[in-house]
């Protein structure tokens, strides 16, 4: 334990405990003693004998020394510096007169010295702090209401009320009552006034309390400084009316009615002659009558105010007064147009057309007067009132076109004419017209909303070709059709489209349009109508021939169609399209004996590829193989490049079974040959063909595939139709290095993308997605697939987003709509509104009629779905595809 | 229990021990070995001593043995304990007035070993003045 070495050594000569380690005591008690030693210094006492002397010694020395240097210069400095103490004296001593004074300052003077007081910064913005700002008094109803729970108790009896608003601190809660209390007595005291009559009504001034507002300081400002600018503008200028209004209007806006309404009245009997300075004291006046007594004197000092006369009008209450006002207006204004409407806006029917008729003869330039008056008579008098209103007015047009509707109206088509023609001579002859062409179709295009169809028809026939040089004819007027259909207006274009059709008869594409305009807008009569009137002008015209076979087959008259097309036939014997129309019309039908018929005698007369291939084709759907080979290898024999000749035969041996494989490859062989290796369908026929039952399998397919990209570069078909091989042969890893070559090959195939994106495993989806939008935003392939991967991530409405836009790029493409219908199909499930989009679907797709597409054409080119229609085909496509 | 802490029998003796210890605190009380308040505090010393010695040391000296130090650090009490640390002397806030040293005898172990700690902690950092972990100006009364 007593393990602390106690250091029992000898201490070294002259050691003096504690210092020697450097240690310095301290003094905390001094009643008892100090801790240092005062006799001898800290450096003295360290060490004591001999070396401390020396060196005392030597110091002193040095000191010595040092103070014989410069000795007489320092004497003399010292001298001179007490000499100039003596002097001057020392500071102290030059305020000793004044600290002397002192002495005699008594004791109460010392306490009666003031305090300088504290006049730092810190000190002013602490009493800012506490400068108090007076609240609003909602804010202390409000408090008063949450501590005294909204009772109050506050009576103010009449002599207090002048203290009442000034007093912010009184109880607070009462404040709002006692402001209720003060008006309530100042309404009492006005609505009793001497004579019973009020002065103020005390509705409207519990309403002008109500929207009083309490205006700033800048605002006040203001209106003093307008209240002597416009002052000012009254002296130097009393004649100026809206010098007195605007006044008028300053002391409005502050709220000082009485003011106002005294300086409007001061300005009325200045300037006498200034309606509106009128006008604005009616409606300062306030009440109805006082408005009326100005309004009367106004009138007296301007008898010819037709707006005094109306403000009058409005002044009164009832029908009957305003009615006499306005009758004394017309009978002192007899031209005044406004006067006649309001009054005649009062009358019933009767009393409105004996005032019309007044009118017409007071103020003959009012078109609408003429009008109003010819729609209240019979037909026999409102012709007579139109005559004597083209008297009056000859150059207005609107008179000529009632006129007409006017005929119409009764069936007399004839005099529309003749009243068009007239008014069109009339008004819009030669290079001084009143009315020009362009307004002539638009008073056509109001006519016909009006329902005056016949008048439009003839304004169109009579005006159109005014001012229109020959050969601008076409061009300017169809662009005015085109501008009425734009308008909505059908029945102006269908009159400019059958003008223009009288003018050019031949005109093919004239025809076209006006067909199109019928297809939109017309009935089934009108069409077939203008149908007939085209094949008539152009026979030669197969296209219209074709329509109108289709329409009235469409309508459901097959022996009319037939009859079309027997015309047609007649009419363009060497028409390829006609033959192959009346064909598909009778096998449509089904009378396939006709149509074999019929594609014999095109066979003869026209001798084409595709009359070859229509009759192989109608035998192999009758199922007879024989002849529709034999036809084939006739139409090679013709045509020996027309490469469907080999598909359909290659096909047709195909369809037979192992048996037929060997011929369907000699056909397929053939047909490339023929088409010089370049048909890609054949290729590919040729490679399923082999992959096929029967065929030499997959490895010839593979190596034909091969070839065939060969010999076409860069064709995405075959790439894809190798991938697929490959796919189905299970061999994953080889399908994936073929889409990567083909994608090197064709960088921007849709097809190759969309089959990229369809294989991509589940995570690697949306970025292949994103590669292939990259790579070939605008194609349908890529777009749908993008869709089914927003339909499998559930986010529907960007889904429905991009199947809309693939059908936009690419309306003809069948699988786009064959995956949307399947879609929405799914997501209806039982109907509702995605039923209805189902159908909006189906609707749609049947108007776009869809061609290409793989899952499109696999249903639609099907011998078995030959007859349905677009619709069906769709719903079989979706059911089954996928 | 003064014979159970090691004495120091001379000025030099208590200078060699306050310079020599280089990493402990050196607690020293001065007074007698037979006055009643030391003996009160050697008690407690001589307990405690062993349990501090990794970071303490504590010795005892006889004041009238060795007078050098009684003007200097004002000895003229029963019992005063000082603390060093690196040859200087460690003073103590503990709410008396007087921080230079404990001047009357802390009668218990535990607190005394918190002292010890809290200059050890304080002084090994540099500081020349600690704060004592309790306050005694209500213990002690002059």
């Amino acid at each position: 334990m007593n393990s602390a070495p106690t250091y029992d050594g000898k201490p070294p000569v002259g050691y003096i405990p504690g210092k020697g380690r450097g240690a310095t005591g301290f003094t905390t008690r001094s009643d008892v003693g100090s801790a240092v030693d005062g006799s001898k210094d800290g450096e003295e006492g360290q060490f004591d004998g001999k070396e401390d002397d020396e060196a005392d010694k030597i110091y002193a020395a040095v000191d010595e020394r040092l103070a014989g240097r410069h000795k007489k210069r320092r004497i003399e400095r010292e001298e001179k510096e007490g000499a100039q103490a003596g002097a001057e004296g020392k500071i102290s001593d030059q305020f000793k007169d004044l600290k002397q004074k002192l002495s005699a300052v008594s004791e109460e003077e010392w306490a009666a010295l003031p305090d300088v007081g504290d006049r730092s910064l810190k000190f002013k913005q602490k009493r800012q702090q506490d400068v108090f700002t007076p609240l609003v008094d909602t804010m202390l109803a409000d408090a008063a209401k949450r501590i005294g729970g909204g009772e109050t108790t506050t009576s103010i009896s009449g002599d207090q009320t002048s203290e009442v608003g000034g007093d912010l601190t009184s109880i607070v809660g009462g404040l709002a009552s006692a402001r209720n209390k003060v008006i309530s007595m100042t309404l009492s005291s006005i609505s009793d006034n001497v004579g019973g009559q009020t002065v103020v009504d005390p509705k409207g001034y519990m309403t002008q309390l109500n929207t009083q507002k309490i205006s700033s300081a800048a605002e006040i400002g203001d209106i003093k400084k307008a209240r002597l600018l416009l002052k000012s503008v009254r002296d130097t200028n009393p004649k100026h009316g809206p010098g007195w209004i605007a006044s008028a209007r300053v002391e409005e806006f502050a709220n000082e009615a009485v003011k106002a309404r005294a300086l409007i009245r001061q300005g009325c009997e200045a300037c006498p002659g200034s309606e509106d300075v009128w006008l604005e004291a009616v409606r300062l006046s306030g009440s109805s009558d006082l408005g009326k007594s100005i309004c009367a004197e106004g009138i007296e000092k301007i008898p010819n105010s037709v707006k005094l006369y109306l403000k009058a009008a409005d002044l009164e209450v009832g029908p009957k007064q305003k009615k006499v006002v306005l009758r004394k207006a017309i009978e002192a204004i007899p031209n005044s147009v406004k006067l006649w409407k309001s009054a005649i806006e009062l009358e019933n029917q009767e009393d409105a057309r004996v005032m019309l008729s007044r009118a017409v003869e007071c103020v003959p330039q009012s078109v609408e007067m003429w009008l109003a008056l010819a729609r209240l008579e019979t037909y026999a008098n409102a012709r007579k009132v139109l005559n004597s209103a083209r008297k009056a007015l000859p150059s207005e047009v609107l008179i000529w076109i009632t006129a007409s509707r006017l005929e119409e109206g009764q069936n007399n088509d004839e005099m529309v004419d003749k009243i068009i023609a007239k008014s069109v001579t009339a008004l819009g002859a030669g290079e001084a017209a009143i009315v020009k062409r362009e307004q002539w179709l638009k008073e056509a295009e109001s006519c016909e909303e009006g329902g005056g169809v016949v008048t439009a028809r003839a304004i169109v026939k009579h005006a159109i070709g005014l001012g229109v040089e020959d050969a601008d004819r076409l061009r300017t007027w169809g662009g005015d059709a085109d501008s009425s259909i734009a308008n909505g207006k059908v029945e102006v274009a269908r009159a400019i489209y059958l003008h223009m059709l009288e003018a050019f008869k031949t005109k093919k594409s004239l025809w076209l349009r006006a067909v199109e305009l019928e297809k939109k807008f017309g009935t089934k009569e009108t069409l077939e109508e203008r149908l007939k009137g085209g094949v008539g002008a152009c026979p030669k015209a197969e296209v219209l021939w074709l329509m109108y076979a289709k329409e009235k087959w469409v309508g459901g008259d097959v022996d009319g169609a037939r009859e079309v097309l027997t015309e047609a036939f007649e009419k363009n014997p060497n028409s390829e399209a006609v033959w192959l129309a009346g064909a598909k019309l009778e096998l449509e039908n089904g009378e396939t004996d006709r149509a074999r018929v019929l594609l014999e005698r095109a066979r003869e007369k026209v001798n084409g590829p595709k009359v070859w291939m229509k009759s192989a084709l109608l035998e192999r759907e009758c199922g007879k193989a024989e002849p529709a080979i034999k036809l084939l290898e006739e139409g090679v024999k013709r045509f020996p490049k027309f490469e469907k000749f080999y598909m359909m035969g290659g096909q047709i041996w195909a369809q037979k079974g192992v048996a037929g494989v060997g011929n369907a490859r000699k056909w397929f062989q053939k047909g490339l040959v023929a088409s010089e290796n370049k048909s890609v369908v054949l290729w590919i026929l040729a490679a399923r063909l082999e992959e096929g039952g029967g065929g030499a399998g997959s490895s010839k397919a593979r190596s034909l595939l091969e070839l065939g990209r060969l010999k076409n570069r860069a064709n995405e078909e075959l790439w894809l139709e190798s991938i697929r091989l490959e796919k189905r042969c299970e061999n994953e890893a080889a399908s994936g290095n073929l889409m990567a070559q083909g994608l090197q090959e064709c960088t921007n195939s849709g097809l190759l993308w969309a089959e990229v994106i369809y294989n991509a495993p589940r995570v690697e989806k949306k970025g292949k997605s994103m590669q292939a939008i990259k790579n070939c935003n605008d194609d349908p392939h890529v777009v749908i697939s993008v869709a089914d991967l927003f339909v499998s991530e559930r986010k529907y409405d960007k889904a429905r987003k991009w199947f809309l836009r693939a059908t936009i790029l690419k309306p003809e493409f069948g699988d786009t709509w064959v995956r949307w219908y399947k879609f929405e199909k799914e997501m209806a499930g039982g109907g509702g509104e995605e039923g209805d989009r189902c159908k909006e679907i189906l609707a749609k797709c049947a108007v776009v009629e869809p061609k290409y597409g793989e899952l499109w054409t696999a249903v639609s080119k099907d011998m078995k779905y030959f007859r349905k229609g677009v619709g069906e085909k769709l719903k079989i496509c979706a059911a089954g595809g996928s | 229990m003064a014979y159970l802490l090691p004495h120091l029998r001379s000025g030099w003796a208590v200078d060699q021990a306050i310079v020599n210890a280089e990493d402990r605190v050196v607690v020293i009380r001065f007074g007698h070995d037979a006055d009643p308040t030391c003996m009160i505090q050697d008690e407690i010393l001589s307990g405690i001593a062993e349990t501090v010695k990794n970071f303490a040391v504590i010795y005892v000296v006889d004041i009238k043995e060795v007078p050098e130090f009684n003007e200097m650090y004002e000895l003229y009490d029963d019992c005063t304990t000082m603390f060093f640390f690196r040859n200087k002397h460690i003073m103590i806030d503990l709410g008396t007035g007087n921080n230079n040293k404990i001047n009357w005898a802390l009668p218990d172990k535990q607190e005394f070993i918190d002292l010890i700690e809290v200059v050890f902690r304080g002084a090994s950092k540099g500081r020349g003045l600690v704060v004592s972990p309790k306050d005694y100006s209500t213990k002690y009364k002059y």
